[in-house]
C-alpha cells in the first residue's frame, strides 16, 4: 500500500516546489526498495545471520557434558556430523558452494535429498531443522528428557523467529528439506564404525597387545576407551594415510635412556610446576566431570570467533563443517596411533621407576599416551581458525572467554599457534603426557587440519 | 563499565569457589581409587577405599547442579556484556582488563589460589 500511495502522490506533484518533490522522491524510492526486499524470502545463505547455529553448538556442548558415553572421540564424531548436516542443509541454495558428496569418504550424491526445482526455500529454516534433527539422532539412545526438551524448544523458538514473513508453504518445504538432509547424513554416519558407540565406549572385547612398556590402567577404569576407534572411517581417507607418526623413543627403564629422560622431564615439570602452569593444566583439561571434551572447547572458541566476526549462516556452516571434519579425523588418527603404540602413561612409569608417591595435577584419562588427543585436536582446530579468520596466518588477537562460567579467568592469545601449543603443553604440566606425545600430536593435528582445508573444495567468499 | 566488571568478577569468584570444590572432589575420588588399587591384595583396606570413593562420588550430582546453575547465570551475563553491551573490540578488551583487576582485587586470595 505504501508503495502505491507514495508513487501515486508522486505522479501529481507538478505544482509543489522542487525541494519537497525531491524529499518525496527519496522517500518513495526507499519505500519501493523496502517492499521489494520484503517479498523476497528465498535469499542466499549468505544473507542470514548465523547466530542460531551458534546456539545449537552451545546446546550440543551441554548435551555432550550430560550424556553418558560421550568421551572425547565420540563427542568429536557427533560434532563432526552436526557440522556436515548444517553445511549440506544450505549448500544447494548457494551456487558458490559445492556439496561434500563426492568429496568426503563414502558420501555420494544419491544419498542426499534434492531440492525441488523452481521452488522457493528458506535456508535458515532448513539449517535450523537440520541441526535439531541431527542432534536428536546423534544422541538418541541416551539423551535425557530435559535435553530433548531443550532441543525441541530451541528448534521451535528459532523456527518461529525465522518464519517471520515466510509463507507457510516455503517454511514447510524448507523445514522438511532440512530434516531430510539430517536424516540422510545420519544414515551415512551409521557405516563409519562409530555408530552408537556411546552405548559401548570401551568396545569390548578387546585383546591387549603384549608389548614392553604397555599401557596399564591408571585408575579404577579397567579398560581403555575406544580401542578400535582408529579403524573408523575418516571423512578424508588421506588423513589416515598422511599420518604415519614416527615411533616414540624406545621404552626403557635405563636412567640414561631417552625414554627415562622424557619421564623425568614430566616428573620435574609437575614437581616444580608454577601456579600458572597448574592453571594452564586445569584450564585445558576443561574441568573434571564438567566438560564437553576438548572438541567442545574448540567448538566454543569457534563460536566466539564467529560471533566476533559477525558471521552469517553461510560462513558459520563452512566453519562448523570444516572444524567438525577436522576434529573427527584428528581423533581417528590420534586413536589409531594410541592403540598402535599402546604406550604406558607417565604416571605409571614414574611410580614404577622414579617416585612411587608421584601424583599428577589432573587425572589421567583411561587410554594410552602416544599421541596426545588434546594436542592433535587443538592443532587441527587451529588450522581451521587460521584459515577462516586470519588468511592462513597464525597472528590473531583472541581472548578465550569460554571458561569464565566455570570460574577460570580469560586467556588472551595473539597467535593461534601459541594457543595450540599452550593446550599441548598443558598435558605436560598436568603430568599426564610426555613431551613427545604433545609435539607429535601437534604435528599430526596440523597435517589433518591443512588436509581438510586443501582437499575439499570449500567456498571462499561469504 | 567499571560496575559491570565488578559484578562479573563477583560471579567469576563464586564460580572459582565451586571450581575448587570440583577439583577437590575429583582429586578425592581419584586418590580413593588409586588407594583401592594399591591395596587390592588387602581386602579390608581395599573395601575401605572403595567405600570412600563411593561416598565422594555421591556428592557429585549436587555439586554439578550447583555448577550448572551458576554457570548458566555467568554465561548469560558474559553474553549480555560482550555480545550486546560492549560490542566493539576495544570495549571488550577494556572490559577484560577491568574484569581481571576487579577479580584480583575483590576475590579472596584463598579462592583464587591454585591448589
Amino acid at each position: 500500500m505504501l508503495f502505491i500511495d507514495t508513487c501515486f502522490i508522486l505522479a501529481g506533484m507538478k505544482r509543489i516546489n522542487i525541494y519537497l518533490a525531491l524529499l518525496l522522491v527519496v522517500f518513495s524510492i526507499s519505500s519501493c526498495k523496502k517492499d521489494e526486499q520484503e517479498v523476497v524470502t528465498s535469499d542466499s545463505p549468505t544473507t542470514f545471520d548465523g547466530e542460531f547455529t551458534r546456539q545449537w553448538i552451545n546446546l550440543e556442548c551441554t548435551i555432550v557434558k550430560t550424556t553418558g558415553g560421550f568421551l572425547p572421540p565420540q563427542a568429536a564424531r557427533a560434532y563432526g556430523y552436526t557440522g556436515i548436516a548444517l553445511y549440506e542443509s544450505i549448500v544447494q541454495g548457494w551456487p558458490e558452494a559445492k556439496s561434500l558428496a563426492g568429496q568426503i569418504n563414502g558420501l555420494t550424491e544419491d544419498m542426499l535429498p534434492k531440492i525441488e526445482e523452481n521452488k522457493e526455500y528458506n535456508w535458515a529454516l532448513s539449517a535450523n531443522a537440520a541441526m535439531a534433527e541431527i542432534i536428536r539422532k546423534m544422541y538418541e539412545k541416551k539423551i535425557s528428557a530435559d535435553n530433548l526438551a531443550e532441543v525441541n524448544t530451541l528448534e521451535n523458538n528459532w523456527q518461529s523467529t525465522l518464519s517471520y514473513r515466510v509463507s507457510e508453504e516455503v517454511a514447510e518445504r524448507s523445514i522438511a528439506y532440512g530434516k531430510s538432509v539430517a536424516n540422510a547424513i545420519y544414515e551415512y554416519s551409521k557405516t563409519d564404525g562409530g555408530h552408537e558407540s556411546y552405548m559401548d565406549p570401551f568396545q569390548l572385547p578387546y585383546t591387549w597387545p603384549a608389548i614392553t612398556g604397555a599401557w596399564i590402567p591408571t585408575g579404577a577404569t579397567a579398560n581403555p576407551i575406544a580401542p578400535k576407534w582408529g579403524s573408523n572411517r575418516p571423512f578424508l581417507a588421506s588423513n589416515l594415510t598422511n599420518i604415519v607418526p614416527v615411533a616414540h623413543p624406545a621404552y626403557s627403564t635405563d636412567p640414561a635412556s631417552p625414554f627415562y629422560q622424557e619421564a623425568m622431564n614430566v616428573y620435574n615439570t609437575v614437581t616444580n610446576a608454577s601456579e600458572e602452569q597448574k592453571t594452564i593444566a586445569r584450564y585445558w583439561a576443561d574441568d573434571p566431570m564438567n566438560t564437553c571434551t576438548p572438541t567442545g572447547h574448540t567448538f566454543n572458541i569457534m563460536m566466539q570467533l564467529l560471533e566476533e566476526n559477525d558471521a552469517n549462516l553461510a560462513m558459520s556452516a563452512v566453519a562448523f563443517a570444516k572444524l567438525g571434519i577436522a576434529e573427527n579425523d584428528a581423533f581417528i588418527c590420534c586413536w589409531k596411533c594410541k592403540y598402535d603404540y599402546f604406550l604406558i602413561r607417565p604416571v605409571t612409569y614414574i611410580k614404577q621407576n622414579i617416585d612411587p608417591n608421584f601424583a599428577t595435577v589432573i587425572g589421567t584419562p583411561a587410554f594410552p599416551a602416544y599421541t596426545s588427543g588434546h594436542a592433535t585436536e587443538a592443532a587441527a582446530g587451529t588450522e581451521i581458525f587460521k584459515n577462516m579468520f586470519a588468511n592462513g596466518n597464525a597472528n590473531y588477537n583472541f581472548t578465550d572467554r569460554s571458561q569464565v562460567r566455570y570460574g577460570f579467568s580469560t586467556r588472551t592469545f595473539t597467535n593461534f599457534d601459541d594457543m595450540a601449543l599452550e593446550c599441548a603443553n598443558s598435558r605436560l604440566y598436568g603430568g599426564i603426557h610426555y613431551n613427545f606425545d604433545n609435539m607429535k600430536g601437534l604435528e599430526m593435528g596440523r597435517t589433518v587440519g591443512e588436509n581438510v582445508i586443501n582437499s575439499i573444495d570449500w567456498p571462499t567468499t561469504f | 563499565m567499571q560496575g559491570d566488571a565488578e559484578y562479573l568478577a563477583k560471579l567469576q569468584c563464586s564460580a572459582k569457589a565451586i571450581q575448587n570444590e570440583r577439583f577437590q572432589l575429583a582429586d578425592d575420588i581419584r586418590f580413593a581409587e588409586d588407594s583401592s588399587i594399591m591395596f587390592r591384595n588387602d581386602s579390608v583396606k581395599a573395601a575401605y577405599y572403595i567405600a570412600k570413593r563411593d561416598s565422594f562420588s555421591a556428592q557429585l550430582p549436587i555439586l554439578l547442579n550447583r555448577t550448572k546453575a551458576l554457570a548458566d547465570t555467568v554465561e548469560m551475563v558474559v553474553d549480555s556484556f560482550y555480545n550486546h553491551l560492549y560490542t566493539d573490540s576495544l570495549q571488550k578488551r577494556q572490559l577484560d582488563s577491568l574484569l581481571k583487576a576487579a577479580y584480583e582485587k575483590d576475590c579472596p586470595a584463598d579462592i583464587r589460589a591454585v591448589r
